[in-house]
């Protein structure tokens, strides 16, 4: 009885999830599987065409997969470190400062997203405060093209990620007690080797879980890419995108959603499965070395 | 007795209403959201009393609405050539009749383009440019290729205006719509002149304002809402001819009230609602001999004639292949 | 020899003065105990000698050395947190280990030295654990020898047993200080139990308001204390106020006389205590001994108090075997020497 009802709860949750998430990625790995006549009538026989389309051409595979995973990747590195520090100065200061301090790192994500990439866009423009910084203080004798390439695509990401990497390693962070550190300084560790040796690692939850929103939000960018590529930067999400609104080729548009999908799948799994077993090396190295 | 007149009374008045809803027709437009609604909307309430019918909008065009289409639940469909083509070819449209669509024959015949749908207003593609930047006028779209305006032009994405300059540069080189390449290796040339391809208006009008682009392929309203911004700018139709953009609209195939939304379209080629197309929106009406004095709008024959359009019914079938392309030699370097 | 020398040390957060100008010295190989009640600025002190806090104003000296201004990494000394602070990603053995690594000690080395201090709490067994399969001795244990496998100039103990339970607490005791003997180790332990401090501790330092207000044996603490916060802080006390008369006894307000235990300036007002075993229990006679009612007898097993009513007080006196058996409500004469406070007077 009890087991029947405790399933029966689980209905509603279940449900939604279906209708909304696993119904769609059904109908859209199935339609990958299809092809369009030239007028974007659906033709349903089944075809690897679109997949033998993508993989065996240089510009999809390099162009826009490699370009938007590596971006992506680096986006999420610098997300991360940035994410990292923002978090320990926040768990760092004051009590009773740190909720004005979440508020600050939460602000813009209460911001469209476009209307905070537009402002980007004026910052880094050729008349922007850094440009006319670099050019004031004698770093660039003119302004610099920071719009509009994989730099400007980079800095753009790394804005929209960086406050989920605050939140979800402050959470971790707070959690660590501030005597652990102190007892490592007991036995003789410096602040920095104190940090290396007992927060760092014992911080590596927040640092996957952050790792991993940064990079699943970074790699289905789509704002960001069209206002700050100019349009030059191709990402998948874009290209799914206007393959499916300009092109009328559904079962393409599909087809690369469904290799973004996977390929983001399987560098979190290479990811998670490389921190786990580098941590699990840890003490054997440590030990050794 | 008694308590069942009431009853009876009661059942009347639930029911009541419900019959005269069920009575009153409505029509479900599917059209360009924001301003261009809200245009069409000035002259509904003559066309719904006429006719007893409660029009109601729906924000949708190109897939969005071609997709409404399709799945009938809309009687109207607003869209662009290639939509258009490709609606044709999925069955998705009516004939227009003229015996109902009388307005038809009042049209200029470029916007006749089909059996299936007609061009109810024209706009201008041409080349906005900053006079304080550009020596001298610009006459021709191949000004864009100028090597002295290098990284400072731009144009948009893949779309329809920029098929349509594929498609002149390939006839400018003798190719046409089925020998597109020598278009192509024009515009792989265009496309190293470019250092953004600019996809939202406020965005080319910061770029013109801060002069990272001084030329770029522009619509004649924009440039005329940039001069209101504070941005000088100038527009020119180049002497090849402007490229034209143009809203069609159609009957969607399948729906109970297929004459009624004829009579609708009829209604969006009156003399009436195709002014308020030029006074509000500033785009060419499809419609001849109106009276447009005091509106600042291109409006003759002539000028329709020089737009720019061509053969969407051949393009639509190779724009997937022509977007791959685009991809490939026009935007990667 | 002073392995450690506290020399006016004051600690100032904002406008609180957690201590103030505080002077001690603690000899070499001595078990010294702080005792006082939380905020009394104890263990600030101990964070001080530490190097976890800086003190505003003073000096430490640690084996001869200042080292006022070094900070806590440098100091070689050994420190045990009240919740043991283990590293709960390492190992117990890497918990032990960490700080000869940083010392860069040869692998080998590190491992019999390990080994050694993991045995001298007796969990060799255990070296692979981590901290969180360990129970809460274990893990103290652990912090333990984590302290002194580096074999430190001293051992600074911050409440280290205050987070067990009561019996494993006894037991920890004991270890603890059969530990401190052995490796013959300078130590300051801080905290709040008497008990603990006394039996533990060559010396109690017993503090009050960032201030030292007594420091010396068990016994001279508990027996002759100086004020009448240390009588009343270190054990059960009863205090008598009043004049004294010929150098030895003490003349209460209401007219009874208490012998002193040692001699008191005549015609001075000043404070007495007697501990409850001191008290001898009398069926009242005319010695003008301080007069109250039988209550009752608390029985606990191995020993049993009275429970007597004197005046609006009710104080404990210990039975003694072959005491007379009182009845409830029956008058009785307290027989006992009361100690004299040196600064009695003030605590009036």
């Amino acid at each position: 009885m009890i087991g029947r009802s405790k399933t029966l709860l689980l209905v509603p949750s279940v449900s939604i999830l279906a209708a909304f998430f696993v119904v769609p990625l059904i109908w859209v790995v199935g339609l990958s599987f299809m092809s369009s006549d030239g007028t974007g009538k659906l033709v349903t026989d089944f075809t690897l065409g679109n997949y033998t389309r993508f993989l065996t051409d240089a510009y999809y595979l390099d162009a826009l997969l490699w370009r938007t995973v590596r971006l992506a990747a680096i986006a999420t590195l610098f997300s991360v470190v940035i994410g990292y520090f923002g978090a320990l100065a926040i768990v760092r200061s004051a009590p009773s400062w740190q909720p004005w301090l979440i508020l600050l790192v939460m602000l813009p994500l209460w911001v469209n997203l476009v209307v905070r990439t537009l402002s980007l866009m004026v910052v880094l423009g050729r008349t922007g405060p850094v440009n006319q910084f670099l050019v004031w203080t004698g770093i660039a004798d003119r302004p610099i093209p920071l719009l509009f390439n994989e730099t400007a695509v980079l800095i753009g990401m790394v804005q929209v990620a960086v406050p989920f990497v605050v939140m979800s390693i402050y959470g971790v962070l707070q959690s660590i007690p501030r005597q652990l550190e102190h007892a490592a300084m007991t036995v003789g560790a410096t602040p920095l080797s104190a940090f290396r040796r007992v927060t760092l690692p014992l911080s590596m939850p927040g640092i996957l879980a952050g790792s991993v929103l940064a990079f699943g939000i970074n790699v289905e960018s789509f704002v960001v890419p069209i206002l700050l590529g100019g349009g030059r930067v191709r990402f998948m999400s874009v290209a799914a995108y206007e393959t499916a609104t300009v092109s009328n080729n559904l079962p393409f548009a599909a087809t690369i959603g469904v290799i973004l999908l996977v390929v983001t799948m399987a560098m979190l799994a290479l990811y998670q499965w490389a921190v786990r077993s580098m941590t699990r090396a840890r003490p054997v190295l440590a030990t050794a070395g | 007795m008694k308590r069942r007149t009431v009853v009876k009374g009661l059942i009347g008045l639930l029911a009541a209403p419900r019959i005269a809803f069920a009575q009153q027709k409505e029509l479900v437009v599917a059209a360009f959201g924001g301003a261009y609604t809200d245009t069409v909307r000035k002259t509904i309430g003559a066309f719904e009393s006429a006719n007893g019918v409660k029009v109601s909008f729906v924000p949708a065009s190109g897939a969005d609405g071609l997709a409404k289409a399709m799945a009938k639940q809309v009687d109207v469909m607003h869209g662009d050539l290639a939509w258009a083509f490709r609606g044709v070819a999925q069955d998705a449209f009516e004939k227009l009749d003229p015996a109902i669509v009388t307005n038809l024959s009042a049209l200029h015949p470029k916007a006749r383009f089909s059996e299936y749908g007609v061009v109810t207003n024209f706009g201008e593609y041409g080349i906005a440019y900053d006079p304080s930047q550009v020596k001298g006028e610009p006459t021709s779209w191949l000004d864009l290729w100028k090597p002295e305006y290098k990284g400072a032009v731009s144009t948009t994405g893949y779309d329809a205006a920029n098929i349509e300059l594929i498609v002149l540069m390939a006839k400018l080189n003798g190719g046409n719509e089925d020998n597109i390449d020598p278009g192509f290796r024009k515009m792989a040339e265009l496309g190293k002149q470019i250092s953004v391809f600019y996809s939202q208006h406020p965005q080319l009008l910061d770029l013109f304002r801060t002069k990272e682009i001084v030329m770029a392929r522009w619509l004649r309203g924009r440039v005329d809402w940039a001069n209101k911004q504070g941005v000088a700018l100038k527009f020119v139709a180049p002497k090849e001819g402007a490229i034209a953009l143009v809203s069609t609209v159609h009957v969607v195939k399948g729906r109970p009230q297929t004459e009624l939304a004829q009579k609708f379209v009829n209604h969006l080629l009156s003399a009436d609602s195709q002014k308020l197309y030029a006074a509000d929106l500033g785009y060419t009406p499809s419609r001849r001999g109106l009276d447009l004095a005091g509106i600042d709008v291109p409006y003759s024959d002539a000028m329709i004639d020089s737009l720019l359009m061509s053969d969407w019914a051949k393009i639509v079938p190779k724009m997937d292949a022509w977007k791959e392309r685009w991809e490939k030699e026009v935007v990667a370097r | 020899m002073q392995q450690i020398r506290i020399a006016g040390v004051s600690k100032r957060f904002d406008d609180y003065l957690a201590l103030d100008r505080v002077t001690l010295d603690v000899e070499g190989g001595e078990f010294l105990s702080i005792l006082g009640p939380s905020g009394c600025g104890k263990s600030t002190l101990l964070r001080i000698i530490a190097g976890l806090e800086m003190p505003s104003d003073g000096d430490v000296h640690i084996a001869g050395k200042r080292v006022t201004g070094d900070p806590v990494w440098k100091r070689e000394i050994g420190f045990v947190f009240q919740n043991f602070a283990l590293w709960p990603h390492l190992s117990v053995f890497r918990n032990v280990s960490m700080g000869l690594e940083l010392r860069k000690v040869s692998k080998a080395e590190i491992d019999t030295r390990v080994r050694e201090a993991l045995r001298l709490v007796q969990l060799d067994a255990l070296a692979n654990r981590l901290p969180a399969q360990l129970s809460g001795g274990q893990q103290q244990r652990v912090a333990l020898a984590r302290a002194v496998v580096l074999k430190p100039k001293v051992l600074l103990l911050d409440e280290p047993l205050s987070a067990l339970d009561k019996n494993l607490r006894q037991d920890m005791q004991v270890e603890l200080k059969s530990l401190q003997r052995t490796l013959g180790l300078t130590s300051i332990f801080v905290t709040h139990d008497q008990e603990e401090a006394l039996s533990l501790s060559d010396r109690v330092v017993v503090m009050n308001k960032g201030v030292i207000e007594q420091v010396g044996t068990p016994q001279e603490i508990y027996s002759t204390p100086r004020t009448e916060y240390v009588a009343g802080f270190v054990g059960e006390a009863c205090f008598f106020h009043g004049i004294v008369e010929g150098g030895n006894v003490l003349r209460l307000a209401d007219g009874a006389a208490v012998p002193l235990a040692a001699p008191a300036p005549t015609g001075a007002r000043i404070a007495a205590f007697v501990r409850p075993e001191w008290i001898k229990l009398e069926t009242p006679s005319n010695g003008g001994a301080p007069a109250g009612v039988f209550e009752r007898l608390i029985y606990f097993g191995q020993s049993s108090d009275y429970l007597v009513r004197l005046g609006d007080r009710q104080i404990r006196v210990k039975h003694r075997d072959g005491d007379r058996v009182f009845a409830n409500g029956e008058a009785v004469a307290l027989n006992c020497k009361a100690w004299p406070l040196a600064a009695g007077a003030q605590a009036l």
